[in-house]
């Protein structure tokens, strides 16, 4: 039961968070890197299923987006004074990814529909949130 | 006195050498061996042009006194082919198009096997030819615009120069009349000469000219396509029906998806009657999810019919049909168009193979399993199991089967009528 209200606990802790701690936490990292549309409008979907199945072959863009989701899995078991540098650190491997994906194979087929659209914009909010988070915090240590 | 000879010396060696390994010496090299020697003195290294395929192969452009020459060599630099090329003609603009019209000569680099071709608004007359498969087991030909390309072989393409005018470029896709590099790899024929400046120049003399892909284009009424055949008598007409699968990487057809680019690959349908009369209707059509972004979630979703006129492929297979036989393909058309789409069980494979096969196709193709999406399936139809099906079967001996090394384009669609 305790176990329970603590879960209980958490979540709303999460929901009422402010919105820079909200957008900024590793799990709305994950989140929204994760549902990034890419694609065409005859095949496309979250950016999530391409970096899984293409990780098994090896592609640089696949695989350089495993490790910034890692990093940014493992900054959200660590301590508040070493997760901040991880959490960037996967947030740039997932950037490296992403823009890899996108500029390196010519894969922006999709990314003038609505869709793909909002959910970039999702992830670059994101990145602001999460970078001006490092700053913050940067800050306040000198 | 030593030190004046030895300066002499010195620059006498420099003139005439140029850099070891460098584009000029390559090309002197290979020509050195290809040409003999009263035709070397033509030639003006100078002038090189140098761009790399996809393949890894060298293509080399120079000046051949009023002629041209071309010179394939793979990724050691060993001599390929090569030919000698001159290209006359001009661009006429209007209304913002323009088309290239002149003529096209070519031989190899000993001058044999001469090659002459008149192009018409940017396409070589002579290649532009369709022979269609006859039921009487004889041939047909039968003469329409681009029936094996969308591109013409001459594009041009224009930029605004500084001074306000407008610089034409004219590219050419003669690496694919050389068999060299593939049909959209197209070389450079003429730039803007100085005085129009502002067009950005290409360090090669070879571009990529893809198209558009047909996913982007808007949903058919796929009844109004059909409805196109009626206006062909069915007595003595010639009907064709053609399954073409346009794999996801081209030259790599054991790859089940293009993960560089979320390319799955399509198959889609050509159809083709011909009347005794000299009429005919052709039409490519294909099926796609009526927004690609719900694909993944693995449901059935809405579906619509795309115009495929022009569409890539790397192989496709035509049978020849009586007309009942080509009417079942175009009710099975119909009545599949309007079926949901399920990338694992419905998608445009099925379509395609149903279409094919209720004309008599009698076609199964070997399962794939697509990532992610067993579907209580052991195996979906991808565009990647019906090239090899194919591959397969030409080997086997079964005629009417192309299977293109790298790719080609169906033809074009009449497109909907009332």
């Amino acid at each position: 039961m305790d176990r329970v209200t603590n879960k209980s606990k958490s979540i709303l802790k999460f929901t009422a968070m402010k919105p820079l701690q909200f957008f900024s936490h590793p799990l709305m990292q994950l989140f929204s890197f994760s549902i990034i549309m890419v694609g065409s409008s005859n095949f496309g979907g979250p950016f999530i299923y391409f970096v899984f199945f293409a990780t098994a072959q090896g592609y640089g863009y696949a695989v350089t987006g495993m490790l910034g989701i890692a990093l940014t899995i493992v900054s959200t078991v660590m301590r508040a004074n070493r997760s901040l540098n991880v959490q960037l650190s996967g947030l740039g491997l997932m950037c490296l990814s992403f823009g890899w994906f996108v500029i390196g194979n010519r894969a922006r087929a999709g990314m003038r529909d609505v869709l793909p659209f909002l959910t970039i914009l999702l992830f670059v909010g994101v990145c602001v949130a999460v970078v001006t988070k490092g700053i913050e915090v940067h800050r306040r240590e000198q | 006195m030593l030190l004046l000879g030895g300066i002499l010396f010195l620059s006498a060696c420099h003139k005439n050498t140029v850099p070891a390994g460098s584009d000029a010496d390559i090309v002197q090299r290979i020509l050195h061996e290809q040409l003999n020697p009263d035709a070397m003195k033509e030639i003006d290294v100078s002038g090189v042009q140098h761009s790399v395929l996809r393949n890894g192969h060298q293509i080399y452009k120079l000046p051949f006194g009023k002629e041209n020459i071309v010179i394939e060599t793979d990724a050691a630099h060993q001599f390929v082919k090569g030919a000698i090329y001159t290209i006359t003609g001009s661009v006429s603009p209007s209304n913002g198009h323009a088309s290239f019209n002149g003529s096209f000569s070519r031989s190899d680099l000993q001058r044999k096997n001469p090659v002459h071709w008149s192009i018409e608004k940017g396409s070589v007359k002579e290649l532009h030819s369709f022979t269609a498969v006859t039921t009487n087991g004889g041939q047909q030909h039968v003469n329409y615009e681009c029936s094996d390309c969308t591109l013409p072989e001459v594009v041009v393409s224009a930029s605004y120069g500084s001074g306000g005018g407008i610089d034409w470029f004219t590219w050419m896709s003669l690496l694919a009349m050389f068999d060299m590099g593939t049909q959209n790899d197209y070389l450079v024929v003429n730039m803007p000469s100085g005085g129009g400046g502002g067009g950005s120049t290409p360090a090669g003399p070879v571009v990529t000219i893809d198209q558009e892909n047909a996913e982007n284009k808007t949903p058919i009424d796929i009844k109004k396509f059909m409805n196109c055949f009626g206006s062909v008598p069915d007595a003595g007409a010639n009907c064709v029906v053609t399954i073409s699968t346009d794999i996801p990487m081209d030259g790599h057809p054991e790859q089940i998806f293009d993960w560089t680019t979320g390319n799955p690959g399509h198959v889609y349908i050509e159809l083709y009657k011909a009347g005794a009369n000299g009429s005919l209707i052709s039409q490519n059509v294909g099926f796609y999810p009526g927004y690609g972004f719900s694909v993944l979630t693995g449901l059935d979703v809405p579906s619509k019919m795309v115009d495929n006129a022009g569409h890539e492929y790397n192989a496709r297979y035509s049978i020849s049909v009586t007309p009942s036989q080509f009417q079942a393909a175009i009710n099975a058309a119909q009545y599949l168009g309007a079926q949901s789409y399920n990338i694992a069980t419905n998608n445009c494979v099925d379509f395609a193979l149903g279409v094919f096969n209720a004309a008599g196709g009698n076609l199964s193709i070997p399962g794939r399993q697509i990532p992610g999406f067993p579907n209580g399936t052991s195996g979906s139809n991808t565009p990647q199991g019906l090239y090899q099906k194919l591959d397969d079967m030409k080997a086997a001996g079964t005629n009417n089967i192309d299977v293109i090394g790298s790719k080609a384009y169906g033809g074009n669609s009449h497109g909907p009528c009332n």
